[in-house]
């Protein structure tokens, strides 16, 4: 547990596994866990930078260790319910995590890979699209004004 | 040590600034041109880096109250249900625009005679078409020649790929025999002057970093200056002033370092944007012009349009992978003008978009609901990942007096000069048309296969298209400036951007734009001789 004089976002064991409830591992274990992947201090500091989000996700987080003292090493089931609980009563909390969470997690060049895309930037890589269907552009090139 | 005087003086280096800037430069005349914002640098932009998503969100956010750059000022929008965007920096909002480049059409510039509402322009699209075509070759734009829903014109590259959505929203048109055709678009489909064809970078409103798509500051810009137009940065108007004859002769700026500096001129030019232009005119308030300058008809600031705009997606079955400008693949007209039995007059464009990247379309679904948090998170989201496609409706804004840009009593920008502030509310037909538009886009997504549908009926963060705000007109009494830009209070005072639209169809508004301020810029080369008479 957090003593009185520290934030919950700076229990960095409490963010991992708030972390991996929020995304856990996938089921064929391609995908990691969010907290797993390492994504904890970005999140937590992109929050706790925020004032109009910190207060109401350390006193949830606060609610949650009070609730929960063992979060942090609980397993998913028992963590996944716990938060449940929470969520009902801060309906704020979740909102304010999916942001920057998302973020974090949907950009990781691990995720990137796992989802099909090259872990790298746009630039100056860029991407292949489909071209044109070319039956579609011979239907408007007979409907084409001239 | 004073500022050499000039004879054409040009606020705001954006979209018409950079065109105007181009052309006057024929007159031989000296031309400066003050923007406050920097140049900006490819290699600075969002696609250059792996977490390109949270930085399009924040540090490139299309919001100046968002992105709060050094050169942004704040813009008061409590009362505006539709965020107003824009960015500040050489290339204007060209810097962060998606380049859907369409024209207004020949009705749009009659709306009074054929529909009774509104106003019509003092000019038509003949008047316009060949700056049309002149600023299609500068930009550099891709499209197909021969869409029915115009006059004829050809683009000077061939249209941009599809990709798969496009190839998939297209069949469900085809379906209903609604009518598509492919975007005009200011991204270059292949190799051109000194640029390379677009690589698919992603959504454009970032920053292009491969300068694909046009943004004047690599369009523009570079011929301006090589005809010897000067393009002074970090330099922010305060006011227009004028001589003892009620002449504009310069203006008052700070410079980079906050100092206030005086910069004399023959001819004053606006080109500030429909939120920068009405600020600095209001701001610009003297003895003569205590209401404002060039603002005996009570008419700058009012009549705010901005195209507000639904959002339509689909969920299919099969994979459409999302890569590729975001701006729009293709267009639809088939809802473009008056049909009295739909319940409103004028009417709206279908555009299809493309994808955003992970990140954004997993926050998109959950906002949504589809993607909820926990052990079913990764199975939901592959069910949505490249699974959607989806369309904007954009609507015609009718002008009203009561959408207005006035200036907040308390906001200031970093120079401490008064910030705007809008007020806008949606009139009763808009809403009918975002209505029926989001009934009549889900209704062609179902028909190209969704097996699910969707709408956001007016999407908030969408105030892409700033118009109306000091409109042109043959009367003094109800426009602001004439049909060729110039302030029918202040001889030497031309307007060049949005602003001066008085209808503003149902198409974005930069072709027409910069038409425009190409024809501002050639009506003053002809009478250059008689200017001050
Ligand atoms: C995210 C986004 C997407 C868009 N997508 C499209 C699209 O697909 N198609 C389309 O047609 N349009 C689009 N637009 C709109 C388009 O960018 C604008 O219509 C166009 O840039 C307006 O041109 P302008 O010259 O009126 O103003 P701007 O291009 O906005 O330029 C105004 C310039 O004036 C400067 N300025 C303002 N006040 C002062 C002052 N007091 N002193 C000095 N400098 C000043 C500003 O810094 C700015 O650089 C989009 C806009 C945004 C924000």
């Amino acid at each position: 547990m957090t003593s009185d004089t520290t934030s919950p976002l700076e229990d960095a064991a409490l963010v991992t596994a708030l972390l991996d409830t929020l995304i856990p591992p996938s089921e064929d274990a391609k995908l990691p866990g969010a907290g797993t992947l390492g994504l904890g201090d970005g999140v937590a500091a992109a929050i706790a930078s925020n004032p109009r989000i910190a207060p109401p996700v350390t006193a949830a987080l606060e609610a949650l260790l009070h609730q929960t003292p063992d979060f942090a090493t609980a397993d998913l089931d028992t963590r996944v319910e716990a938060l449940k609980t929470i969520e009902a009563a801060h309906p704020a909390l979740i909102p304010s995590l999916t942001t920057p969470l998302y973020f974090a997690y949907y950009q990781h060049p691990v995720v990137l890979v796992t989802l099909g895309l090259p872990g790298r930037p746009p630039y100056p890589g860029g991407y292949e699209t489909d071209p044109t269907d070319p039956e579609l552009l011979d239907l408007l090139r007979s409907r084409a004004k001239t | 040590m004073p500022n050499e005087p000039v004879g054409v003086l040009i606020i705001g280096a954006g979209a018409s600034g950079a065109a105007f800037a181009w052309s006057i430069a024929d007159t031989g005349l000296s031309v400066l041109c003050l923007e406050q914002g920097p140049w900006m640098r490819q290699s600075d932009y969002p696609s250059n880096h792996l977490d390109w998503e949270s930085r399009n969100a924040t540090e490139f956010s299309s919001s100046p109250n968002v992105r709060r750059m050094a050169a942004d000022y704040p813009v008061n929008e409590t009362d505006t249900p539709i965020t107003p965007l824009m960015f500040n920096a050489v290339g204007g909002s060209t810097i962060a625009w998606a380049a859907h480049f369409p024209r207004l059409k020949p009705r749009d510039f009659r709306v009074r005679s054929d529909d009774g509402v509104a106003a019509d322009w003092p000019i038509g699209y003949d008047t316009l078409e060949p700056y049309f075509a002149l600023n299609d070759q500068v930009m550099g734009v891709s499209g197909l020649a021969g869409d029915p829903a115009y006059p004829y014109h050809e683009p000077p590259l061939p249209p941009l790929p599809f990709g798969a959505i496009g190839n998939k929203l297209a069949t469900g048109f085809e379906k209903l025999g609604w009518h598509w055709w492919p975007s005009d678009t200011a991204i270059i489909s292949q190799d051109y002057n000194d640029r390379e064809a677009c690589i698919n970078l992603g959504p454009c409103t970032g920053g292009c970093a491969h300068g694909a798509r046009a943004s004047t500051d690599i369009t523009y810009w570079p011929i301006a200056e090589r005809k010897g137009v000067q393009l002074r940065t970090g330099c922010r108007v305060k006011e227009i002033t004028l001589n003892a004859d009620g002449l504009a002769d310069g203006v008052l700026y700070y410079d980079e370092d906050g100092a206030l500096q005086e910069q004399k001129a023959e001819i004053v030019v606006i080109a500030a944007n429909g939120i920068g232009t009405p600020r600095l005119l209001l701001n610009s308030a003297s003895e003569r012009h205590p209401e404002g300058l060039a603002n005996s008809s009570g008419l700058v600031g009012k009549n705010l349009m901005f195209h507000p705009v639904a959002m339509m997606g689909g969920t299919f079955d099969e994979p459409l992978e999302g890569h590729g400008p975001r701006g729009c693949s293709f267009w639809s007209h088939e809802f473009y003008d008056t049909d009295a039995s739909r319940g409103f007059v004028r009417g709206y464009s279908l555009q299809m978009t493309r994808n955003g990247g992970p990140a954004t379309q997993a926050l998109a679904a959950t906002a949504r609901g589809k993607v909820p948090w926990g052990p079913d998170h990764h199975e939901a989201f592959a069910g949505t990942y490249n699974h959607t496609a989806s369309m904007l409706a954009l609507t015609e804004d009718l002008p009203e007096e009561t959408n207005t840009v006035t200036l907040d009593p308390e906001l200031t920008d970093s120079d401490g000069i008064p910030a705007p502030k809008v007020t806008y509310e949606l009139s009763e037909n808009t809403r009918r048309m975002l209505e029926h538009a989001t009934e009549r886009g889900q209704e062609v997504l179902r028909a190209a296969g969704a097996t699910e549908t969707y709408s956001v009926p007016l999407v908030p963060q969408a105030g892409w298209h700033l118009m109306g705000t000091a409109r042109m007109g043959t009367d003094p009494k109800t426009s602001v400036v004439n049909e060729w830009g110039r302030a029918h209070d202040v001889k030497n005072l031309f307007i060049i951007d949005g602003s001066i639209f008085v209808t503003g169809g149902a198409v974005n508004p930069t072709s027409t734009i910069q038409a425009l301020a190409l024809h501002i810029a050639d009506s003053i080369k002809r009478n250059i001789g008689s200017l001050f008479d």
